[in-house]
C-alpha cells in the first residue's frame, strides 16, 4: 500500500524517530486554493470586522487543507504531519486582491510488518470517519505525544480580518494613555480569531463523538498587516493549532507511565 | 466575570470550561513537563493594549545632567499592568492557579517617514541585485517619489520577463509585524501565556488570591517545582531616562570615558531594578529568578527627521526595563536526578530571539 520510494522532506533524525515509532512516510502532499477577495475599493474604512474577508480566508484554508487530506487519503496514509499553510497575497490588475493558499506536509502511516513488537496491535490513527488525520507537530514532537498518550486529530484554524481607522488617533496627540478604540480591535479580533478556532473544531468533530478533540496544543496567533502608510491599515489574525484526543489506556502505543523526564547535559558546542 | 473583557474573550472562555477543553500555547515537551509536575493545562491566555505615548523631552538648562522622564516611565509600565491584567482575568476566569510561560512583547509604532526610507532601500537593494545600474535608484532629496520610479522599473521588468498579470513588488508585500498599523507614537504591549490548574486542587495563588504568573518556560518551571521552590509572581521595573546631547559629547578629542552618561545609564538601571525589588517584597518574595534586562531607545521618536544621529542633536530617550519571576521555597525537598551527560545528534538550531519580544 506504501507508495515506493516515497517523497518525504524530513530530515535523517525526524525520519529515524518516526521509524522507530512504526511509521514510515507515504509521500508528500499539497494541496493549493486560490481566491479572490474583492477589490479594495469595496471596504469602508472603520474600525470593525470585514466580516467577508474573514470568511474567504476560512473557506480558503480549509479548501487548500482538504484538497492536501485527499491526496495523502489516496497515497492510503493514516495522517499527514508538520502541516503549513503559506499565504501569498497579490494585487492583479484592476487591483482585484488574490490570494493563493498553499498547504503542504508529510503523509505518514504506521507499517506494521516493520514496526517494533511492542508497538504492533494499535488501533489505526484514521479519524472515525476513515479520513486520515492533519497535524502541524514535527515528527519528534508527534512521536513523544504519542507516548504521552495523545494522538493528532486536525489541525485547528480560525481567522479574523479587521480594519482600522487612522482617524482615532487624532484624539490622542500630546497624552499618556491608552488608545482604548484600538486596544479593543486588536483584542477582539485575536480572541475572534482564536474563538472561531473553537467553534470549527467542533462544528467538525462534536463533543462525545469518537474523535472530540481534549484540547489543542501549541496554538499560535499569528498577524500580518495590509496597507498602512497612507491608506487605512488592514490586520488579519490568525490562529492556528493541533486538536488532540487521548488513546486507549491499553494502547501499546503508549510510553511507560511512569517514565521520569529525565536531566541531561548536551556536549555539544 | 468582569466586563473589561471583550465579548469574544468570555464566549471563548465559557465554553473551554464547558467542553472540558484545553488549549495551550507550549510545545509538546513543555506540556509533558508541565503536566509532569503535577499541573494541567487549562488554557491560552492574553491580554493587549495600545498606548499612546507622549514625546515631549524635559527642557533642561545647559549643564544639567540627565534625568528620569517620569510621565513615561509610568506610561510604558502603565501599558504593560493593563495587559498583564487582562491575561490575568482571562487566567482567573478559567480558574486557574497560575500562568507559566508569560511573554510579554511590545510592537511600537513605526515612523510613516522611516517606514518609507526602509522600503526605498529595499528597492535600491532589488535593482542592483537584478542589475540595474546603480545610477537609476538615487534620487538624492527627492527620494520621497521614489514610489514612482520604482513602479516604472518594476512594470518594465515584469514585461521583460513576461510576467502578467504583474505580480506585487517585492516591497509592496504585505508585513508581518503590525507597527505600521498604529500611529508612529503608539504602541501595542501584549501578554500571553499558559493557564494551569493544580491536579491535587492545591491553591498556589498569590497573596492577592490572583493566580501567580511566571515568565518560567515548561521546562524551568518543571526545574523549579522539583526543587522546592514554587512562583508567587511576575515581577518588572522599568525606568525611562533623558541624557541631554551635551553629555553624549566627549570634553576633549580623545580617548575617556563620558562620566555622566555612564552615570546616567548606571542610575536608571539601578532605579529600574529597586522597583523591581520592590513589586517582589510586596509579594512576600524570597528570591526572583530568570531576572532579564532590555533596553529600548525612544530617541526616534522625537527626531524623526534625523534617525541615525538624532541623539546627537535632540538627546538620547533610553528605557531600562527589568522582569523576573519572584519565587518562594515551597517547603519540600529537592529530587532532582542527577544529570546525565548526552552528546546529541541532532542539528542544533541556532537561538533566534523572538520577534518584537522584550
Amino acid at each position: 500500500m506504501r507508495p515506493s520510494p516515497a517523497l518525504s522532506e524530513l530530515s535523517v533524525t525526524e525520519f529515524l524517530t518516526l521509524s522507530r515509532a512504526g511509521y514510515f512516510p507515504h509521500g508528500l502532499v499539497v494541496g493549493s486554493c486560490i481566491f479572490e477577495a474583492g477589490n479594495q475599493y469595496d471596504w469602508v474604512v472603520a474600525t470593525q470586522e470585514v466580516a467577508a474577508l474573514s470568511h474567504a480566508l476560512r473557506s480558503a484554508r480549509h479548501l487548500a487543507i482538504s484538497r492536501m487530506t485527499n491526496q495523502a487519503a489516496q497515497l492510503g496514509a493514516e495522517g499527514v504531519v508538520e502541516v503549513r499553510v503559506q499565504v501569498e497575497h497579490d494585487v492583479w490588475r484592476g487591483s482585484r486582491q488574490v490570494a493563493k493558499f498553499i498547504a503542504m506536509g508529510t503523509a505518514i502511516g504506521f507499517d506494521e510488518s516493520r514496526a517494533r513488537p511492542e508497538h504492533r496491535g494499535g488501533p489505526s490513527l484514521h479519524l472515525a470517519n476513515g479520513a486520515p488525520f492533519t497535524s502541524d507537530l514535527n515528527a519528534p514532537d508527534f512521536v513523544t505525544l504519542l507516548r504521552a498518550g495523545y494522538r493528532p486529530i486536525a489541525v485547528a484554524m480560525g481567522a479574523c480580518v479587521y480594519g482600522l481607522d487612522p482617524r482615532h488617533l487624532r484624539n490622542y496627540r500630546t497624552l499618556d494613555t491608552e488608545v482604548a478604540e484600538y486596544t479593543q480591535a486588536f483584542f477582539d479580533a485575536r480572541e475572534t480569531a482564536m474563538d472561531r478556532l473553537q467553534q470549527d473544531l467542533f462544528r467538525e468533530h462534536p463533543e462525545h463523538s469518537p474523535d472530540a478533540p481534549a484540547g489543542i496544543v501549541g496554538v499560535t496567533v499569528s498577524e500580518s498587516v495590509y496597507g498602512g502608510g497612507q491608506s487605512a491599515p488592514i490586520v488579519e489574525f490568525n490562529a492556528i493549532g493541533t486538536a488532540v484526543a487521548e488513546l486507549a489506556p491499553n494502547d501499546p502505543r503508549r510510553g511507560p507511565a511512569h517514565a521520569r523526564p529525565q536531566m541531561v547535559v548536551p556536549l555539544d558546542r | 466575570m468582569t466586563q473589561d473583557l471583550p465579548q469574544h474573550a468570555r464566549e471563548r472562555l465559557a465554553d473551554m470550561r464547558a467542553k472540558k477543553l484545553f488549549t495551550s500555547d507550549l510545545s509538546v515537551s513543555e506540556f509533558l513537563l508541565v503536566k509532569e509536575a503535577g499541573f494541567d493545562p487549562v488554557g491560552l491566555v492574553m491580554g493587549s493594549s495600545i498606548y499612546q505615548i507622549d514625546p515631549t523631552v524635559p527642557n533642561l538648562a545647559p549643564g544639567q545632567p540627565g534625568c528620569e522622564i517620569v510621565d513615561m516611565t509610568r506610561a510604558l509600565y502603565h501599558a504593560r499592568e493593563l495587559a498583564m491584567n487582562r491575561m490575568e482575568e482571562e487566567a482567573d476566569a478559567l480558574g486557574a492557579d497560575g500562568i507559566v510561560g508569560v511573554r510579554l512583547t511590545v510592537k511600537l509604532g513605526v515612523n510613516p517617514v522611516k517606514y518609507q526610507w526602509e522600503l526605498y532601500r529595499e528597492w535600491q537593494e532589488w535593482a542592483r541585485r537584478t542589475g540595474f545600474p546603480r545610477s537609476s535608484t538615487m534620487l538624492g532629496a527627492a527620494w520621497q517619489n521614489w514610489h514612482q520610479v520604482a513602479g516604472a522599473m518594476w512594470t518594465h521588468y515584469c514585461r521583460q520577463v513576461g510576467w502578467y498579470p504583474e505580480p506585487p513588488a517585492p516591497w509592496a508585500r504585505a508585513r508581518t509585524q503590525a507597527g505600521s498599523a498604529f500611529g508612529q507614537n503608539a504602541a501595542e504591549f501584549m501578554a500571553i501565556g499558559c493557564a494551569v490548574r493544580h491536579r491535587g486542587g492545591e491553591s498556589y495563588k498569590n497573596k492577592h488570591g490572583k493566580p501567580f504568573q511566571s515568565d518560567l518556560s515548561g521546562q524551568d518551571f518543571w526545574m523549579l517545582i522539583r526543587t522546592g521552590y514554587r512562583p508567587v509572581g511576575f515581577v518588572m521595573g522599568n525606568c525611562v531616562y533623558y541624557v541631554p546631547p551635551a553629555l553624549l559629547q566627549a570634553p576633549a578629542a580623545q580617548s575617556c570615558e563620558l562620566g555622566s552618561y555612564t552615570h546616567s545609564l548606571y542610575d536608571a538601571r539601578e532605579l529600574a531594578t529597586e522597583r523591581l525589588q520592590d513589586e517582589a517584597e510586596a509579594l512576600d518574595a524570597t528570591g526572583i529568578v530568570g531576572v532579564t534586562f532590555a533596553e529600548r531607545e525612544h530617541s526616534g521618536r522625537f527626531a524623526p527627521w534625523n534617525a541615525g544621529n538624532g541623539a546627537l542633536s535632540s538627546g538620547e530617550v533610553i528605557e531600562l526595563f527589568v522582569i523576573g519571576t519572584a519565587v518562594v521555597p515551597a517547603g519540600g525537598k529537592s529530587d532532582l536526578a542527577k544529570p546525565l551527560l548526552v552528546l546529541s545528534a541532532n542539528d542544533m538550531p541556532s537561538a533566534a530571539p523572538a520577534e518584537g519580544g522584550e
